[in-house]
């Protein structure tokens, strides 16, 4: 109802000066419309174009000669297992991940809420995995699960047995260090939007809420939560964006091996791209996965229009 | 049994103190007043007994109940901020329910209380919607609301009409009067306003710089304030304060200044009436001083009026007299309502000579 309301204004707005200096609005907005077209638009089209053919770099044809196959490679993709799983798998990996990540942040978050001695000293150590650069992390993350690497080391002295696990090769468990090393490089950036929204909460309210007698559980779900809902969900959207893009720890970890069982979206595309040169069927897999993450994006951003 | 009672609270922030020293007692069912310029410490003085702040020295008692090292839901009393602080993701039922689910009370409890607090403030009409599209009147009733609605042994109100307009200010004042009237709570109300202290308590107490000057009814704070700060924060002109000097002694006894010579009256009833400096100054409120258009035994001494505030019910002159600009009280069509040389009188009482180096009436 409020859209419409919304929508009833527009007109109002665009009526007047319809003319207005056409030219100098023309060159105030020309540099970002060129820019647009040149990093967007064209590529965007290129991608239309390719989705449609089975170019090849190989095959020695100019991209713009390629032949048409029209809708098959979406016909493929539909009936390629190996795309449908690296979807789901990604779609789980972000599920997981980001969960991990807000559970793991609101806890932090509400640890750094009171003032305590050191507290920006070690501030700054919880965000510190954000700093390093994802290959970096990733191959830490390729030393610490290797089979003879501190992670089962320290297994095998916990449980005061041998323990030897190669991790990176078990179809299922090769996906966990992936995710890990994912929610350890990540939680923080959650923690530092989590945090923010916390200070800024209004203070009022809580204390109002203390002396309303309300027990400290009560005051976090009932009062704080819903009044963090809008920085929780672009949080949310932030990381889950970055997620589905996941690539960096599954390149270093595991390249989608063993047997494509830690293939995520991003890995697929590469491999498909780039190692078995399949440029038109991956532009088509890549529209398809612009249309998964647009409804995602669409559905996590819902609440921010809600509370405006 | 008092509901409350203080013992030296104490408490300050760093080096800003903002509590010295506080004792008090609030009777069953009064209706206490707190009142102070900003920054007094009022605001401090309420979340201290609430049990958001924690005194630095000093003993909170409840109902005859030691609270000062309980949390503060452990204490039974509530609170209504000054900035109302609704809950804004929470609908009016919600919000005033709010209380009472923190107190675990069974749902059906929950509804029919809520709906028997929204009656009594007539804020039954907002109930299923967010605080946002509430007017400031009705955010303010819900607040109340909400406050209210679980029963408490001590409810304060932190300047709860502050952020009103002038009309709604007046009529939530007379509904607070009656709220108390029908539920008997004891109550602690702030508020920097003092016609609003003096029109609603049963006692006042005045906080300046985080201590008492003052507790006593609207009466005695008004006719017989303790120092000169209480003196001219309570009156709306404030008090006059004059210079003068006392000669002769015993029934003789003048105060002489600029301009005048005047007995005082009833000074035998002052404690202190033999020991009194000679250099003091005395309070004068303005609707004491006589003000008329010719010299008269009543009015015997020049004035000057320099300038007049019509308020419609009254005017008050700005005269110069003694040496310095006081202030006069008349009915707007009288005749010295107007610029020019006028005669005044007046007669000091003894309860009003001060003491000009501690700023106290002697007493």
């Amino acid at each position: 109802m409020t859209d419409r309301s919304r929508d009833g204004l527009r007109p109002s707005l665009d009526q007047p000066r319809r003319g207005f200096m056409p030219r100098f609005n023309i060159a105030l907005v020309l540099p970002a419309q060129l820019t647009m077209m040149a990093v967007v638009i064209v590529p965007t089209l290129i991608i239309l174009w390719l989705a449609i053919t089975d170019w090849q770099p190989t095959q020695a044809i100019p991209w713009y000669d390629a032949t048409p196959v029209w809708f098959w490679n979406f016909y493929d993709l539909w009936y390629d297992e190996r795309f449908v799983n690296a979807v789901g798998r990604t779609l789980f990996v972000v599920g997981v991940c980001v969960a991990l990540e807000l559970g793991l942040a609101l806890g932090l978050a509400l640890l750094f809420l009171d003032e305590w001695p050191w507290r920006r000293v070690a501030v700054s150590i919880i965000i510190l995995p954000m700093m390093i650069i994802p290959v970096d992390a990733a191959n830490a993350f390729f030393m610490l699960f290797n089979e003879r690497g501190p992670i089962n080391h320290m297994i095998s002295l916990v449980i005061g047995a041998p323990f030897e696990f190669s991790w990176l090769s078990h179809p299922t468990w090769a996906m966990a260090p992936i995710m890990m090393a994912e929610v350890w490089q990540w939680t923080p950036l959650m923690f530092l939007l989590v945090l923010t929204g916390l200070m800024n909460l209004p203070q009022n309210q809580v204390r109002a809420a203390i002396v309303l007698g309300a027990s400290p559980v009560r005051i976090f779900f009932k009062v704080m939560l819903p009044l963090l809902a809008p920085v929780i969900s672009i949080a949310l959207l932030i990381r889950s964006i970055e997620t589905f893009k996941i690539f960096d720890p599954v390149y270093i970890l595991t390249r989608g091996q063993p047997g494509g069982s830690t293939e995520t979206i991003s890995m697929f595309m590469y491999n498909g791209a780039f190692v078995y040169f399949r440029m038109g069927y991956i532009a088509a897999a890549a529209l398809l996965v612009l249309v998964v993450v647009i409804s995602v994006c669409l559905v996590l951003a819902r609440p921010m229009t809600k509370h405006s | 049994m008092s509901s409350l009672s203080a013992q030296g609270l104490s408490k300050s922030f760093g080096d800003l103190c903002a509590l010295s020293d506080i004792d008090f007692e609030v009777a069953d069912g009064e209706f206490f007043c707190v009142v102070g310029p900003t920054n007094a410490g009022k605001s401090t003085l309420l979340k201290t007994i609430a049990g958001l702040h924690r005194p630095d020295s000093g003993h909170i008692h409840l109902g005859g109940r030691p609270v000062t090292d309980l949390e503060p839901r452990a204490r039974n009393v509530s609170l209504l901020f000054q900035n109302i602080a609704l809950f804004p993701t929470q609908t009016g039922r919600e919000n005033i329910g709010f209380p009472l689910r923190a107190a675990e009370l069974p749902e059906s409890e929950v509804a029919n209380r809520v709906e028997e607090v929204a009656a009594m403030l007539k804020v039954g009409h907002v109930l299923d919607r967010l605080p946002q599209t509430f007017s400031g009147g009705e955010q303010q009733r819900v607040a109340i609301g909400r406050a209210i609605a679980r029963p408490c042994d001590l409810l304060m109100l932190d300047e709860p009409l502050t952020n009103l307009d002038a009309r709604i200010r007046i009529a939530l004042r007379i509904e607070f009067k009656n709220l108390h009237r029908r539920l008997r709570q004891t109550l602690i109300y702030v508020t920097h306003d003092q016609v609003e202290a003096i029109s609603m308590s049963d006692r006042i107490a005045v906080l300046n710089q985080g201590r008492f000057e003052q507790i006593g009814t609207p009466d005695e704070i008004y006719h017989r304030p303790a120092s000169v700060f209480v003196a001219q924060f309570i009156g709306q002109p404030p008090m006059n304060i004059i210079g003068a000097e006392i000669q002769g002694d015993g029934d003789d006894t003048l105060l002489a200044g600029p301009g005048f010579r005047v007995p005082v009256a009833d000074l035998e009833t002052l404690e202190s009436a033999g020991r009194l400096p000679r250099q003091l100054s005395f309070g004068l409120r303005p609707e004491a001083l006589r003000v008329a258009k010719t010299e008269s035994a009543e009015t015997p001494f020049p004035g000057q009026v320099v300038w007049v505030e019509r308020l419609g019910s009254k005017a008050v002159l700005d005269l110069r007299f003694a040496e310095q600009i006081v202030k006069a009280v008349v009915p707007p069509e009288h005749a010295t309502a107007a610029e020019g040389p006028v005669w005044l009188g007046f007669t000091p009482k003894a309860e009003h000579l001060i003491d000009s180096e501690r700023a106290l009436f002697f007493r």
